[in-house]
């Protein structure tokens, strides 16, 4: 029985891939349709039920040290984490795989400025360069979005660069080219497509890593202000009541360790199955 | 091209990349709206005057490349300014901040290194059985943890659970060297297990390929025991990942102990640079931010060039 169940880990995306997947799942419904579902107010205080504790009556995971429900409020959350996660990783990977791409195709003088730029701006500490920024302009979901975004930039396009380089040596660009292809087609038409196929995956892992910068920063409490419910800043909360009520902490804790093992999950299974090296950076 | 010529053209680069760095912390921050004169002076005695006056003390008329040129010039002759929340000058308060990063890097490093040469030799060792498979599970796990859920598991386990550590509270080693190894191992707890995670991973698919050498082989039916042909014979060549990835890392670190720091309330570099971005305090931001970037690019060259010295292979090509 035991045998079994681990033989069918092993062969294709295996059991732990699709039990990954189905969270992912469930945290994307709960972003979309959360609102919808029958509970509580995330907002709204009670400071009566304060620190209720987890299975209480009406309040399954607890309640906060404002008495707001924390299932309510960890469902708003993935709100915050899946549009952030989301649009910050698309328009990395759009706009980071297409200069990449074009200039690892059309070399020259272009490539080696941007490649220059490029490591410049990723020796820089991102942490510290996010957090400055967002000091900076002040948190907000756009902000917090679009700085990230432009942060990831950089490693998209090395990426998308060495996924060209070894993609110009295949027979196909050279066929289009035989045929008279224009390079702007090439680039679009004929690499893009191969190049965007590959950062799909290396995006799946980045997702996670763009979950757990927020939460950084709503940890440090630079995310989007007070009252609105985010994953970091409800782990902020908890560990201020750490001695007196643990699932304050723990509840949103789990659930983001569960998003990101998930999409590491996931992402690696995608990997291994398309057998992407990590090597090619 | 030989090994002298390939030195000096890292070195070359190295200067070149160090260069734009600069230009680009110091680009970035002159950008920041608001005025340092307003600073200096203290916003409730400003007049048109005197804020003139001090703009053009301060340099902050001249055009941007030769303000860019003045400040390069000062940091050359170890001159970052001054910032006037701290009534201190940059360079000392890096200084002084310093060591207790450095501190947490090279601890947790150690503790890295000692978990996880045995573990990814072992692991690749017996690859495929039950104990590379709950490494492996591990340490895919510990890699999926964000570091500041890990602290708080720890401070809840090690602090208000059994209350053997301290959370915070800060000891110089100066003062108390057992109780700075006091404060010090629940930060390096956090960050040295996730280290171990990404070092096994990488020890342990490096060793699997050298453990399929013929020299392995060879070893082996020579009739040498299994710990020395591992430890003395394979570990070396399977170990030049590992290595640029300490090298990255310990380049990278700094950066990466902010929220450790701010989480144990250690006064580091991390928690001087939060301080300084909540407060804008716009100079020590730019020192520090210059001193992290800086200290990124020289450990990435290092490491290139150590693989020139290491390995002459590499400089045939």
């Amino acid at each position: 029985m035991i045998s079994r169940f681990f033989q069918r880990i092993n062969d294709g995306l295996g059991l732990l891939f699709w039990l990954a997947a189905t969270w992912l799942i469930v945290v994307l419904f709960c972003a979309a349709f959360g609102t919808l579902l029958p509970l509580p107010d995330p907002d709204r205080t009670q400071p009566r039920f304060a620190l209720q504790p987890v299975l209480t009556k009406g309040h399954v995971l607890g309640t906060d040290p404002l008495g707001r429900d924390i299932l309510s409020r960890v469902i708003a959350g993935a709100r915050v984490s899946v549009i952030i996660s989301v649009v910050a990783v698309t328009v990395g990977v759009v706009v980071g795989g297409i200069i990449g791409t074009t200039v690892g195709y059309r070399k020259g003088l272009l490539e080696r400025v941007t490649m220059i730029i490029t490591n410049v701006l990723l020796s820089f500490p991102s942490l510290i360069l996010l957090l400055g920024v967002i000091g900076m302009v002040g948190p907000s979901l756009k902000t917090i979005t679009t700085v990230i975004a432009v942060l990831s930039i950089p490693a998209y396009i090395r990426f998308a660069r060495a996924r060209t380089l070894s993609l110009s040596e295949e027979g196909f660009v050279d066929a289009a080219e035989m045929f008279g292809t224009r390079k702007r087609v090439i680039v679009f038409r004929e690499l893009l497509p191969n190049v965007f196929a590959t950062l799909m995956t290396f995006g799946l892992l980045a997702l996670g890593g763009v979950i757990v910068a927020e939460g950084t920063l709503a940890f440090l409490g630079l995310s989007i202000p007070p009252p609105t419910a985010t994953w970091g800043s409800m782990i902020a909360e908890g560990k201020s009541v750490i001695d007196r009520a643990l699932h304050v902490a723990i509840v949103p804790s789990t659930v983001m360790f569960l998003t990101v093992l998930s999409l590491n999950l996931v992402g690696d299974g995608l990997r291994r199955h398309f057998d992407v090296r990590e090597t090619a950076i | 091209m030989n090994r002298s010529t390939r030195v000096f053209r890292q070195l070359g680069e190295l200067v070149l990349v160090a260069l734009a760095v600069s230009m680009l912390t110091f680009g970035l921050l002159s950008l920041v709206p608001g005025d340092p004169a307003i600073a200096v002076i203290g916003q409730n005695n400003i007049t048109p005057e005197l804020l003139e006056e001090v703009r053009e003390e301060l340099g902050l008329n001249d055009p941007l490349p030769i303000r860019y040129a003045n400040w390069l010039g000062d940091v050359l002759q170890g001159d970052l300014g001054r910032s006037e929340r701290l009534n201190q000058n940059v360079a000392d308060t890096l200084k002084e901040r310093l060591p207790v990063t450095v501190e947490i890097m090279l601890l947790s490093m150690i503790f890295a290194l000692a978990i996880a040469i045995p573990l990814g030799t072992f692991a690749a060792y017996r690859a495929g059985g039950f104990f590379d498979k709950v490494i492996t599970a591990l340490s895919f796990g510990l890699l999926s943890l964000p570091s500041f859920i890990f602290a708080i598991a720890l401070i809840i386990l090690f602090a208000v659970k059994l209350d053997l550590l301290p959370a915070t509270g800060w000891v110089p080693i100066t003062k108390d060297p057992l109780g700075n190894l006091r404060v010090m191992v629940l930060p390096v707890l956090t960050l040295g297990l996730t280290e171990a995670a990404v070092y096994t991973r990488v020890l342990r698919s490096d060793m699997i390929g050298v453990l399929q050498g013929d020299f392995i082989g060879f070893a082996r039916s020579k009739g040498l025991p299994v710990r020395t042909i591992l430890f003395r014979h394979a570990l070396r060549p399977a170990s030049l990942s590992l290595l640029t990835l300490i090298g990255l890392q310990l380049g990278g670190a700094i950066a990466g102990t902010v929220v450790i720091e701010q989480i144990f309330a250690l006064p580091g570099l991390g928690t001087m640079l939060f301080s300084a971005i909540l407060t804008r305090d716009l100079v020590l931001i730019q020192g520090g931010i210059l001193l992290v970037a800086i200290a990124y690019v020289v450990m990435t060259s290092l490491v290139d060039l150590m693989y020139v010295l290491l390995d002459p292979r590499i400089s045939r090509d």
